[in-house]
């Protein structure tokens, strides 16, 4: 009974970790946006990266993208991503 | 069955299956707002005689959505720990946290839009402000859908506990969820933070 609740904490621990360095990462761009404290191309490149790793903390914390099954929810979520992106260059070249 | 856990009901052949082709889903899901992000990027400097994306966006308020919206994600994730462990109650209790937290941001964003639209900001003012609550307004469509789902399966898990038919569904419902964060983080950088640079 100990040993398990010993898990418990730890597992909460790092699901909390995942999300405290979210709302970080969440407010740090929300600042450096406000103040305007980098030149805008910059400024894009690292709050786009900042964004990027949230989600791959979303992704590979909370929603087991690695989990079994061979890489097929990988492969799901590339394709879909692939399709989007092409969308989306299209529709801005349009 | 009784004695089955939460894990074993997860990697039963059906489930595992279930969760697969929702992994699908959220595959074309990504195509869907990526075309609405494609279309918001290419009319967003189309603003005619509304207002720009620097003018019209209070980054503050939109900083509040954000937090609400990670939060629910995390107690998400906290609920689908406990659903893992059997824990009836704890799962009830952090997904109902979570619902809650879902509708606090529904508010607020009906809040946001009645602002935008008593400052003339209308859907049919610009091209921009058309492809702007075209793409928040299907990702507010999603949190809604969510927290009727949730709520739906909730009621389930009350009546039946957690077994071989609800602890699959609530696990899917958690990635719909957080699929929806995952959504919410690139509309907060690509809309509200680079329309504010």
């Amino acid at each position: 009974m100990k040993r398990l609740s010993k898990h418990t904490n730890k597992e909460i621990h790092k699901l909390f970790l995942s999300f405290l360095l979210m709302i970080l990462l969440t407010a740090l761009a929300f600042f450096l946006v406000l103040y305007q404290l980098i030149s805008p191309p910059f400024l894009i490149v690292l709050i786009t990266f900042f964004a990027l790793i949230q989600i791959v903390i979303q992704l590979d914390r909370f929603m087991d993208i690695r989990e079994k099954e061979g890489g097929y929810r990988l492969t799901s979520l590339i394709g879909g991503s692939f399709v989007a992106l092409l969308a989306i260059v299209f529709l801005i070249l349009l | 069955m009784e004695t089955m856990s939460t894990q074993m009901h997860l990697n039963h052949k059906q489930a595992q299956m279930n969760i697969l082709a929702f992994w699908f889903l959220i595959g074309a899901e990504v195509v869907v707002f990526g075309c609405l992000f494609g279309i918001y990027l290419a009319v967003k400097s189309l603003t005619g005689q509304g207002p720009t994306p620097n003018e019209l966006f209070k980054l503050n308020e939109i900083m509040l959505s954000t937090v609400v919206l990670l939060t629910s994600s995390f107690t998400c994730a906290i609920a689908v720990y406990f659903l893992n462990l059997s824990k009836k109650l704890l799962t009830l209790l952090f997904f109902l946290i979570t619902i809650l937290l879902g509708l606090a941001f529904i508010g607020l964003e009906i809040r946001e839009f009645t602002l935008y639209v008593e400052e003339g900001a209308k859907i049919s003012t610009s091209a921009f402000l058309g492809a702007f609550y075209l793409l928040l307004g299907t990702h507010g469509f999603h949190v809604l859908f969510g927290v009727i789902w949730i709520s739906l399966l909730l009621v389930q898990l009350w009546l039946k506990g957690i077994n071989q038919e609800t602890a699959p569904k609530l696990f899917i419902a958690s990635l719909y969820w957080h699929f929806i964060d995952v959504i919410w983080v690139i509309i907060f950088t690509i809309v509200y933070l680079i329309g504010k640079v």
